[in-house]
Order: structure tokens, then C-alpha cells, then sequence
């Protein structure tokens, strides 16, 4: 699910997935703003089948919060 | 009243304090709302930023004010996550797209809820109050709570 997650981030916003890791922050370290998050936001749902409620999209800081997020909400809509 | 800065190659922080300094506010303390709109704590005036590539825009305005600036381009997955049928049967070009997501998100920012608030929700065909520009390669625009 992380490599996942990392090679979908990697390829929305053109970044070295070599420079990703569970800890990378989207705004401290990939200077992530709004548009481009929505945007991962709306390709993580498309890929995983998940509904990112707007209200915890704030929460998703890093590569491992998005990853706990995703496996935590496939089981439950599943 | 309403005023709109702009500037290239400088910090929110570097901006916000030129501003501030311009109209009159040398010291000043922020606070922030529970969705991390900062205001002024004592309460002057009302402020907004928005930064994007080499732009950052400040907004002040004696009443709720948001604003954002936008490097004009398409995002697909944005796109289907937050327009309305009617503005994705709008969007013909990459500027139509940015236009429709600083208008959303300068209406979510005055709002004070930001990316809180369900963007399928902010129809801007009907949002006749924000005021829409284009800045070199780059969508701006300005909402103010009325």
C-alpha cells in the first residue's frame, strides 16, 4: 500500500519517488498548496476506490497519514 | 473598503508586513480560527494571502476577504473532485479551469472554512461577487463577504 501510495504521488506532482518516504510532509517538504493536494486527494480516491471526507483532508500531512487514512477507510467500505 | 497587493519573489510574511506597514499597522499579532484563517488580534482590519509560483497576493478589506492566485493549468483529478456538471461543460481550456478554482477557493478562504467546505458545493456560475483577473500566467481572484 506505501509504494502505492508514494508512486501515485511521485506521478501527480512530478516528484523523485526516491525522495519519498512515510515521514515526507506534502507542504513542509514537497511545498504541496492547495490545487495540487485536491488533486491528490481526488486521484487517491479514484485509485484506491475511497471517499477522503473534505472535513479530513486536513489530516492528511504525510505520506503515512495518507497511507493509515486509505487502508482504514478500504476496509470499511468495503 | 478593499485593497488588492502584489508581488513577485516575496514571502507571505515579507508581504503581509509591507502591507500592514503601508496602511498604517507597524506591531501586530495573529490569531487563527479553528480552520487556520489567521486574523489580526486586534482586529483592524481583515486579511487574506495566497501564494503560487513566483506570486504571492495579499487582500485587506474592513470586512471578510479571501483571495487567491493561481498558476493557470489543469488538474483532471481536481476537476472531477470539485466542479458542479455545469462548470465542467464550462471548462473548455486550462485558464477556464484555474478561473473556476481561485473563484471556489477565494470564496472558501473569505469564508474563513477553506479547504473544509465541499467545493462541489461553491457553484461559481451563480458567485457574481468575486472579482476575476488575469496576471501574466496566472488566475487571481478576490471575494469579499458582503
Amino acid at each position: 500500500m506505501k509504494n502505492k501510495v508514494i508512486n501515485l504521488i511521485a506521478e501527480t506532482l512530478d516528484v523523485d519517488k526516491a525522495k519519498l518516504n512515510e515521514k515526507t510532509n506534502l507542504v513542509e517538504d514537497l511545498e504541496v498548496e492547495s490545487l495540487d493536494l485536491v488533486d491528490l486527494v481526488g486521484a487517491f480516491e479514484e485509485e484506491f476506490g475511497v471517499v477522503i471526507q473534505d472535513k479530513d483532508i486536513k489530516g492528511l500531512q504525510t505520506v503515512g497519514d495518507i497511507v493509515e487514512y486509505i487502508e482504514k477507510h478500504q476496509e470499511k467500505d468495503a | 473598503m478593499r485593497k488588492i497587493y502584489l508581488a513577485k519573489n516575496t514571502s507571505s510574511k515579507e508581504l503581509l508586513d509591507e502591507v500592514l506597514r503601508l496602511n498604517g499597522i507597524t506591531q501586530y499579532e495573529l490569531i487563527y480560527n479553528e480552520y487556520g484563517k489567521p486574523y489580526l488580534k486586534e482586529g483592524a482590519l481583515f486579511f487574506n494571502l495566497s501564494h503560487s509560483g513566483e506570486y504571492t497576493a495579499c487582500a485587506i478589506s474592513d470586512h471578510e476577504i479571501g483571495i487567491d492566485i493561481q498558476k493557470i493549468c489543469i488538474k483532471e483529478h481536481a476537476m472531477r473532485r470539485i466542479c458542479t456538471p455545469e462548470e465542467r461543460a464550462r471548462i473548455k481550456t486550462a485558464e477556464d479551469f484555474t478561473r473556476m478554482w481561485v473563484i471556489k477557493e477565494s470564496f472558501a478562504k473569505a469564508k474563513g472554512i477553506g479547504i473544509g467546505l465541499g467545493f462541489q458545493n461553491i457553484n461559481t456560475l451563480a458567485l457574481k461577487e468575486a472579482e476575476v483577473w488575469r496576471q501574466d500566467d496566472y488566475m487571481v481572484a478576490c471575494y469579499n463577504v458582503p
